[in-house]
């Protein structure tokens, strides 16, 4: 029974990475940006709805949509302004950008918000849990994550390969040159493709700020380095694959714990190297995102 | 240069007189320290530099919130000059920001010693700016003052002995000890199994709590009670599944600990969906504050207790500006500085740093570091954050670098607008201030 629920545990914190890391794969995929500021923008997603209610009084179901917005408009403006201008520089530059992007939003969060949380609170629903008998139960908004999680990412395969824009997309991410030589745009592709990717990531922040009950500016920096360990066990550009190397980071952690409680991340860390070892196009990987 | 030849004689004088005040016991308050006549250390202009090092932005900046509006008091107070043997300095205060970086606090202590030869340095808030200015201190020969990190870690976390103790470093805070007696206090005020679940990460916190030595367990008063400890899980774990399952199995009644503030959330809301529901917890660092308290999910914030070492209720007033601890947090909470934000601990804290500067930069020579030093180990004072001594051993000065601080039990206790206060529910080591009511069961 302890071992059912250490799995059942592992599966719902999964949910959590594979929605933060969803993102962060289709940004990599398409641009080969790998972005440093993911954790810092998903908490900057966490702010943006916890401020819409704390001084605009926006309903807290709400502030996910308005989080959305805001995180979308940004990142029209961010792929636009920077990273375009980036990836003309070098394959290194939008990396070094987005690193810079990463250090200076928890610090102007701080310096305007201060370090205090910021709640966002979500009442009963934050501590309600589903009684499975035997002593199992499971929180209803960890399942909630994971339901919005495979949505995502489902939403997002989809959108890839049933409707021409992803088919777009996919080709832009293949050969960006051809694509031009087509008439295509590959800027507005990139554009495109930073604002869904920063709509998922608000997604995934505020739903992060609710579990919580509310946000500190700091709390970015670890999130990253699950969401580029579940993109990568997953397997680099593949949607199914992130969401498979979350529910793995999240079983193993868990499995980790339960051995014992110092243990968690450097089980995930583990799983992580044996993947690369062993399978370094991750678990669904082909080399590009297809 | 004139002052300068004449200022050993003066000191000599002055030495005899504080000895002489020594010898009749009087007031230690009033008594001068004496001054070296080694030429070392020594630097002759007018001016009265300190140095201020505290994290005011990054991850520890919320101790610092009230630094604006102690500065600004301190620098009208000390505007006016220190008066040592006869002699009025102007005083320079240098504030710097570690944005809470260790690396950055070094560079600063540094550079504050030997760019701006600051004659004391004052620093605040965690090992991460505590140790590396300390240290640079230590090794550079500049009398420091820190404060708000428990003593163990200051004095034994930075190589510290019975044997080994520093020339230039003093410390004033709390320690293990104190936490753990206000805590079991509280404990005891509830009637349980007497089992413990502890959280103690794999942080130096942790390691200080978990030490078989100097740890939790060895202090007085924890002996009646059985602690169950998971193991030490790392800083930002997102499953506590394991940990709460353990705590339920051993049917552990009372919850102690030091998580960082996210992991406790994750912590609290976890055991609240997995129904684990202590009678009593007593937790530290993750609930200093009322904001992160308020943001628990769902109103979880509610009657969790709280060691707290600073708060405007307690009996004690400012040797700077006169004013008692309730009167600077008032102060402060309507001085446009603040920003419209609350008061902390850190405001008492960091406020007795510069009461404690100016008691000795006026009873030893402020040109002579070694002269300062000296007389910091024999400092004795009544400050807004209580009596404070580096002399005289027992718990007070538990080792020659240190003065401790004392604190109470308290709880949160959530208002029918979704506020939170904090009531005094224990105070057996500041008995003079007075309980706010009977603890309420989680």
């Amino acid at each position: 029974m302890t071992w059912v629920n250490t799995i059942l545990q592992g599966l719902l914190l999964g949910g959590i990475f594979a929605m933060a890391a969803g993102g962060l794969s289709l940004m990599f995929g398409v641009m080969r940006i790998a972005n440093l500021a993911h954790g810092d923008l998903m908490i900057l997603g966490g702010y943006a709805a916890a401020v819409s209610t704390l001084h605009l009084g926006v309903p807290v179901p709400l502030t996910v949509l308005v989080s959305m917005a805001v995180l979308g408009g940004l990142g029209y403006l961010l792929q636009r302004t920077l990273l375009d201008r980036a990836m003309a520089l070098s394959e290194l530059a939008p990396m070094m950008v987005t690193f810079g992007i990463a250090v200076m939003i928890p610090n102007a969060l701080a310096e305007v918000f201060s370090n205090d949380a910021q709640p966002l609170n979500i009442g009963a629903l934050g501590t309600a849990s589903i009684e499975l008998g035997g002593g199992l139960a499971i929180g209803w908004f960890p399942l909630l994550t994971v339901v919005a999680a495979v949505l995502v990412l489902t939403g997002l395969h989809l959108f890839l390969h049933r409707t021409q824009i992803g088919r777009i997309t996919r080709a832009t991410a293949d050969d960006p040159e051809v694509v031009r030589l087509m008439g295509v745009d590959n800027l507005k592709i990139y554009a495109l493709t930073t604002v869904i990717s920063l709509v998922t990531v608000a997604l995934a922040g505020t739903l992060y700020a609710m579990r919580q009950g509310g946000v500190t500016p700091y709390e970015g920096q670890l999130t990253v380095l699950f969401a580029f360990e579940t993109v990568v066990i997953g397997g680099l550009g593949s949607l199914w694959g992130t969401l498979a190397g979350g529910l793995v980071l999240g079983v193993a952690q868990s499995a980790g714990a339960q051995i014992s409680p110092d243990l968690p991340l450097l089980a995930g860390h583990v799983v992580f190297l044996l993947v690369l070892v062993f399978r370094p196009q991750g678990l669904f990987g082909r080399s590009v995102l297809a | 240069m004139q002052h300068n030849e004449s200022q050993p004689a003066r000191r000599t004088v002055l030495r005899a007189l504080g000895f002489g005040a020594a010898a009749v016991g009087a007031a230690p308050l009033l008594s001068a320290c004496a001054g070296g006549l080694k030429k070392s250390g020594q630097s002759s202009d007018s001016t009265i530099r300190i140095g201020y090092v505290s994290p005011r932005t990054g991850a520890f900046a919320a101790f610092t919130e009230g630094d604006a509006y102690i500065l600004e008091q301190v620098r009208a107070r000390f505007g006016k000059g220190l008066t040592y043997g006869g002699k009025t300095y102007s005083v320079e205060i240098l504030d710097r920001d570690t944005g809470s970086d260790p690396q950055r606090a070094a560079g600063i202590a540094g550079e504050l010693i030997t760019r701006h030869n600051v004659d004391l340095m004052l620093a605040t808030t965690t090992p991460d700016t505590v140790h590396p200015v300390a240290e640079k201190c230590e090794s550079e020969g500049v009398p420091c003052v820190s404060t708000i990190e428990p003593w163990q870690a200051f004095f034994f976390g930075r190589g510290g002995s019975a044997t080994k103790t520093f020339k230039y470093t003093f410390h004033f805070n709390s320690g293990i000890e104190g936490l753990a007696r206000i805590e079991t206090d509280m404990w005891r005020l509830f009637d349980t199994n007497k089992k413990v679940g502890v959280l103690w990460p794999n942080d130096s916190d942790g390691a200080a709590f978990r030490d078989k030595t100097a740890g939790y367990r060895a202090q007085t008063g924890v002996g009646g009670f059985t602690i169950v400890d998971p193991g030490a899980y790392e800083n930002g774990t997102k499953d506590f599944s394991s940990v709460i399952a353990r705590f339920k199995e051993e049917g552990v009644e009372i919850l102690a600990g030091v998580p960082a503030p996210p992991d406790f959330s994750t912590f609290w809301t976890q055991a609240s969906q997995q129904n684990f529901q202590p009678k009593v917890a007593t937790i530290s660092k993750a609930v200093l504050f009322e904001t992160s308290v308020a943001a628990l999910p769902n109103g979880l914030g509610d009657g969790l207790c709280v060691a707290t070492f600073w708060l405007p209720a307690f009996p004690f007033s400012s040797t700077i500006t006169g004013q008692t601890a309730q009167q600077l947090a008032d102060g402060y909470e309507r001085s446009p500085l603040s920003r419209g934000r609350k008061w902390n601990q850190g405001l008492g804290f960091n406020h007795a740093l510069f009461e404690v500067a100016q008691s000795v930069l006026t009873r030893a020579d402020p040109k002579d570091r070694e002269a300062v030093a000296e007389c910091l180990s024999r400092t004795t004072l009544d400050t807004v954050v209580g009596h404070l001594t580096w002399q005289g051993g027992g718990a007070a000065n538990p080792v020659k670098n240190v003065a401790t601080t004392a604190g109470v039990g308290t709880q949160w206790v959530r208002r029918a607008d979704g506020s939170f206060e904090l009531k005094v529910v224990s105070n057996s080591l500041v008995p003079t201030l007075k309980l706010d009511g009977k603890a309420k069961q989680l």
